[in-house]
C-alpha cells in the first residue's frame, strides 16, 4: 500500500477522534467536568445517526431495530442524520447533566461512568432496539453508490470538486496562517500561487475568506476540466503538487532555521528508531527478536535522556528533536523504504509505481504493477479517486466546521464563563453569574460533538455494536486531551495524530511476530498507552501544546 | 429608615457550635461599617450569610426591605432548562407509552409525545408554584444577590489563577451580550464591540488600582497584595450598591493599605456602602463611619469608633489594653 492511502486511513480515525475530543475539552478542558461517560453520547450519535439512514426493519429477518428512515426522501440522507446524531446527543447530555452536574469532579467523573455503561447495556440488551447484542449493520455510507467514479458525469465531477475544494482550502488555509508572521521567500510564493493571488487583496473576514474562495475557485475548475477532458490525473497531479509544495514551505519554515547540531540529533534519534527495529525482520528467533528490539529501544531511550541532562541546548528543543526524529523516521520509512526493497529485487516496475502513488497522491492508480507504468503517463492509465480519499474530504470538513464552531464559542464572553468555573464556581456565583446554566450548556455542546464523532464512526465503520460504547474510548478520548493540552482545541487534532500514529506503527510492528503472538502484541499496546499516558502526565501535564491561550478579537486599536 | 441591610435575630448553626446567634442589626447605605471582633466570632458567617452562601437557620436578612430569600430565586434561564428537561421526559415517555403500550400508530404516537411534554412542562410549572407558596420553603442562588447590587470578596481571595488579571476583571460585568452562546456564534460584531468596551473599563480598572503592569499575568503568580487590588476591582466592575469586604487589607504593605483605604473612602463618597471585615484596628478605625463589634455570635457593641475604643466591654472582648 501507498503511503498515500495510509495516510488517507490514518486521517480518517484522527478526524473521527478529533472531533470526539473536542467535546471532552469543552466539558473538561473548558469547563471542569470530567466526563468519564463522554462515550455515552458518542454510542448515542452513533446509533442515532445509524437508525436515519438504515432502511425500514423488514419484519421476518434476523435482524430486529425500532425504526429505519432510510427510505424516506430527504430524512433519510446523511446530512439530516448527522444533524440528528447532535442534537440527539446534545438533548441526551443535557438531561443526564441536570440531576449529576452538581457533584463534585471525581463524584461526577465516576457518576458518568455509570451512565454510560447503563448506555452502552441497554443497547446489548435492548434486542427490539438496535439489534442488539448482535451488529447493526445495512446501511451505506453517503454517496458511496456514485463510486467507482466515472468522469464526464456532471455527479462524479462534482464528487471529486468536493474532494478539491476542502483539499485545496486546508492547504491554502496552513500556508497563509502564518503568512503574516513570517513574511518568509518560499512561503509567500507557494501562498501566492496557492490563491491564484488573493492573498494580495483584503478580503472580509481574512485568510479563511480569501483560503476558501481560492479553493472554491479551484474546484469550479476543476470540475470543468474534468467534464471537458475526464482529465482526473492533471488535477490529482496539480493538488498533489501543491500539497507537497505546502509541506516543504511549512517545514522548511519550522525546521530550516535550527541550529545544524539539533537537525543532526533529531535525524540520529530518527535514524537510531530505525537501527532499533531492525531485529525484528532480521533476528532469527523470537527472542532475539524481542530482546534486540527492546533493548536497542532502551539503549536510545537512555542516551535521549542523557544528552537532555546533560546538554542545555538538548533540553531546550527535547520536542523538536522528537519531531525531527519522527519525520525522519516516517520519511525513511513510508518512502524511502518502499523504494529500495522493490529496487533490490530489480522490479523498476515497482519503483515506478509506488513513487507515482506518493508522489501524485490525491488519486489512486489502478491496473497491472509492471514496467508498463512507467509508459502509463502516455499511454491509458487507470486513475481513480477512491471513496475513502472522499471520505475524509467529508470528515476534514466536519471536523473543522467543528473547530470553527467551538473556538467562536470559547473565545467569547461565554468561554470565558466556563474557564472561570473551572478556576472557582464561588467566585463565578458571586459576580453574578449562574454556572449551573453554563455547565449544562458545556455539556450539551461537549455531548454534541462527541454525537456527530459517533454518526461519522457509523458511517466510517459501517456496522455498530455496543462495543462502539466500550469506556476504553472516552479514556481514549481523555488521553488526546492531554497529549494536546487541556482546553486547547488545535491540541486535539495533535493528540488523536500522536495517539493514532502510535496505534498505526505499533499495529505494523506486530506483523513481523508469529501469528500466534500477534493478539498479545496487539493487547500489549494498552499497556504501552497507560504508560504513555503517565509519562505526559508527569514530564508535560500541560500537554504538547500547553493550555489554550485566549485574546479574543478584543484588542483596542492603539490608534 | 436608610439601613439598606438590615439583620432580625440572624442565627446560624454549624452541628453543636452556634456560629451567629440572633444577631440583629443593620448597615446604613453610604456608609463604610466596620465588622470587628475576636476569632470566632462569626464575622465571616456573617458575611456569608448576608452574600447569600449559607442560608440562616433563624431570622432573616433584608436588603433594600426585601428578604434575601426573595430575592435568592432561580433564573428564568433555569426555569426554562428544567421545564424543557421536565418536557422532553414527559414527550419521551408520552411517546413510547403511545407507540409502544398502546399501539397508536405514528399520528398517535405524535400525538401522546405531544400530550406527554405538555404534562411534563406543566407538572414542573405547577410544582414550582407550589413550592413558593410553602413557607419552609428556600432558595439559595446566592448570583442573584450579585445582579440585585449585593457582592463580597473572600477572605482568602479567590482570584481566577489559569486566567489573567486583565480576564478576571473582564469576567466581572453583568449580562455581557457574549455570555449568550448563540450570540457568541450569530452576533460577532456586538459582541466584539461591547468586547472592546468591557476591555476598557478593566485597564482603567487596573490602572486606578496601579496593577497595570500585570495586566497579562496570569492572576495565580500575582502577589497576595495584587491579588486584593485584583479581588476588590472585581466586584467593582460590577458597579454594586453594597460591597462586602473580607480583610481587605491583610497582607497588604502600608503604601497600598492607604491608596486602598482612600479609594473606598473616594467610592463611600460616591455613593457606594461598604462592610468591611477587618483585624487591621488602625485601618478599620479610620476608614469606618460605625463599628459593630461582634462577640460569641452576637453584636456586642456599636457605634462610632471613637466610642469603641473606649468601650470597657470591646476591650476586655477584643482590643485588650489599649
Amino acid at each position: 500500500m501507498a503511503a498515500a492511502d495510509i495516510l488517507v486511513s490514518f486521517l480518517l480515525l484522527v478526524a473521527i477522534y478529533s472531533i470526539l475530543s473536542f467535546g471532552l475539552n469543552i466539558k473538561f478542558g473548558h469547563a471542569g467536568l470530567l466526563d468519564f461517560g463522554h462515550v455515552a453520547f458518542f454510542l448515542v450519535g452513533a446509533y442515532a445517526a445509524a437508525l436515519v439512514v438504515i432502511p425500514p426493519d423488514t419484519p421476518g429477518d434476523f435482524t430486529r431495530y425500532v425504526i429505519g428512515l432510510g427510505d424516506v426522501p430527504v430524512v433519510g440522507t446523511w446530512l439530516i442524520a448527522v444533524v440528528v446524531a447532535a442534537v440527539v446527543a446534545g438533548v441526551i447530555g443535557g438531561l443526564v447533566a441536570l440531576p449529576t452536574i452538581r457533584l463534585r469532579e471525581d463524584y461526577l467523573a465516576i457518576t458518568l461512568l455509570g451512565v454510560s455503561v447503563i448506555f452502552q447495556r441497554v443497547i446489548q440488551s435492548e434486542s427490539w432496539l438496535a439489534n442488539g447484542p448482535d451488529a447493526l449493520r445495512g446501511y451505506s455510507p453517503p454517496l458511496q453508490d456514485l463510486f467507482p467514479l466515472e468522469m464526464g458525469l456532471v455527479s462524479d465531477a462534482l464528487v471529486v470538486g468536493i474532494v478539491v475544494f476542502v483539499v485545496w482550502g486546508v492547504l491554502s488555509t496552513v500556508v497563509l496562517i502564518q503568512s503574516r508572521r513570517s513574511q518568509g521567500g518560499s512561503r509567500t510564493i507557494v501562498a501566492r500561487l496557492g490563491t491564484l493571488g488573493l492573498d494580495r487583496i483584503a478580503l472580509p473576514g481574512g485568510r479563511t475568506t480569501t483560503a476558501l474562495l481560492a479553493a472554491g475557485m479551484v474546484a469550479l475548475a476543476s470540475v470543468g476540466l474534468l467534464l471537458a477532458t475526464g482529465g482526473l490525473l492533471i488535477v490529482g497531479a496539480v493538488v498533489s503538487v501543491y500539497g507537497w509544495a505546502v509541506l516543504f514551505v511549512e517545514l522548511y519554515q519550522r525546521y530550516g532555521g535550527l541550529p545544524r547540531r539539533t537537525l543532526a540529533a533529531g535525524t540520529a534519534l530518527g535514524t537510531g528508531l530505525l537501527v532499533a527495529l531492525l531485529p525484528l525482520p532480521l533476528a532469527g528467533s523470537l527472542w532475539l527478536q524481542v530482546v534486540g528490539t527492546l533493548g536497542l529501544l532502551a539503549g536510545l531511550i537512555g542516551v535521549y535522556y542523557h544528552s537532555l541532562q546533560r546538554a542545555d541546548w538538548a533540553r531546550e528543543a527535547k520536542l523538536t528533536l522528537v519531531a525531527i526524529g519522527g519525520l525522519w523516521f516516517v520519511g525513511i520509512w513510508y518512502f524511502l523504504l518502499p523504494v529500495l526493497g522493490p529496487l533490490g529485487d530489480g522490479d523498476l516496475g515497482g519503483v515506478i509505481a509506488t513513487l507515482l502513488a506518493n508522489l501524485v497522491w490525491f488519486v489512486q492508480f489502478g491496473g497491472d504493477v509492471g514496467v508498463s507504468y512507467a509508459i502509463a503517463l502516455v499511454g491509458d492509465v487507470t486513475v481513480k479517486l477512491g471513496y475513502a480519499r472522499f471520505q475524509l474530504a467529508l470528515f476534514v470538513a466536519v471536523m473543522l466546521a467543528a473547530y470553527v464552531v467551538l473556538e467562536s464559542a470559547v473565545n467569547s464572553p461565554f468561554g470565558r464563563v466556563l474557564r472561570a468555573i473551572r478556576n472557582d464556581e464561588a467566585v463565578v456565583q458571586s459576580l453574578g453569574k449562574n454556572p449551573f446554566v453554563y455547565k449544562t450548556q458545556a455539556m450539551i455542546i461537549g455531548s454534541a460533538l462527541a454525537g456527530v464523532a459517533g454518526a461519522l464512526w457509523a458511517m466510517y465503520s459501517q456496522g455498530l455494536t455496543f462495543r462502539t460504547g466500550e469506556p476504553r474510548i472516552t479514556f481514549i478520548a481523555l488521553l488526546i486531551v492531554f497529549i494536546g493540552g487541556l482546553g486547547n482545541n488545535r491540541g486535539m487534532v495533535l493528540g488523536a495524530a500522536v495517539f493514532w500514529a502510535f496505534q498505526q506503527a505499533t499495529s505494523q510492528l506486530a506483523g513481523y511476530f508469529p501469528t500466534g503472538l500477534r493478539e498479545n502484541v496487539l493487547a500489549f499496546r494498552l499497556v504501552v498507552i497507560g504508560v504513555l499516558f503517565l509519562l505526559i502526565l508527569y514530564y508535560r501535564p500541560e500537554g504538547l501544546l500547553g493550555r489554550g491561550r485566549y485574546e479574543a478579537d478584543t484588542e483596542v486599536d492603539s490608534s | 429608615m436608610s439601613d439598606i441591610l438590615e439583620l432580625d435575630g440572624v442565627t446560624k448553626r454549624f452541628g453543636g457550635i452556634t456560629a451567629v446567634d440572633g444577631a440583629t442589626f443593620g448597615i446604613e447605605a453610604g456608609t463604610i461599617t466596620g465588622l470587628i471582633g475576636p476569632n470566632g466570632a462569626g464575622k465571616t458567617t456573617t458575611f456569608n450569610l448576608i452574600s447569600g452562601f449559607y442560608e440562616p437557620d433563624e431570622g432573616t436578612i433584608y436588603y433594600d426591605g426585601t428578604d434575601l430569600q426573595e430575592l435568592m430565586v432561580p433564573s428564568r434561564t433555569e426555569h426554562l432548562i428544567w421545564g424543557s428537561a421536565a418536557g422532553i421526559t414527559g414527550g419521551v415517555i408520552g411517546g413510547a407509552a403511545g407507540i409502544g403500550v398502546l399501539s397508536l400508530g405514528a399520528l398517535g404516537g405524535v400525538g401522546t409525545t405531544i400530550t406527554g411534554a405538555g404534562v411534563g412542562a406543566g407538572v414542573y410549572a405547577g410544582q414550582h408554584r407550589l413550592a413558593q407558596t410553602r413557607p419552609d420553603h428556600t432558595n439559595s442562588r446566592p448570583y442573584q444577590l450579585a445582579r440585585a447590587g449585593l457582592v463580597r470578596t473572600f477572605q482568602i481571595t479567590r482570584e481566577l489563577s489559569e486566567m489573567t488579571a486583565r480576564e478576571n476583571l473582564m469576567l466581572a460585568p453583568l449580562d455581557q451580550t457574549g455570555e449568550h452562546l448563540l450570540n457568541a456564534w450569530f452576533r460577532r460584531d456586538a459582541v466584539t464591540t461591547e468586547e472592546q468596551a468591557v476591555r476598557r473599563r478593566a485597564d482603567e480598572m487596573l490602572e486606578t488600582l496601579e496593577i497595570d503592569h500585570v495586566a497579562e499575568e496570569p492572576a495565580g503568580n500575582l502577589s497576595g497584595g495584587q491579588r486584593k487590588l485584583l479581588e476588590l476591582g472585581r466586584v467593582l466592575m460590577l458597579e454594586p450598591q453594597v460591597i462586602l469586604l473580607d480583610e481587605p487589607v491583610a497582607g497588604v504593605n502600608p503604601t497600598l493599605t492607604q491608596k486602598l483605604t482612600d479609594r473606598i473612602e473616594t467610592l463611600r463618597d460616591e455613593g457606594y456602602t461598604f462592610c468591611i471585615v477587618e483585624h487591621d484596628m488602625d485601618v478599620i478605625m479610620s476608614l469606618s463611619d460605625r463599628i459593630i463589634v461582634m462577640n460569641e455570635g452576637q453584636k456586642l457593641v456599636e457605634g462610632p469608633p471613637d466610642v469603641i475604643r473606649e468601650d470597657e466591654r470591646v476591650i476586655d472582648a477584643y482590643l485588650g489594653v489599649a
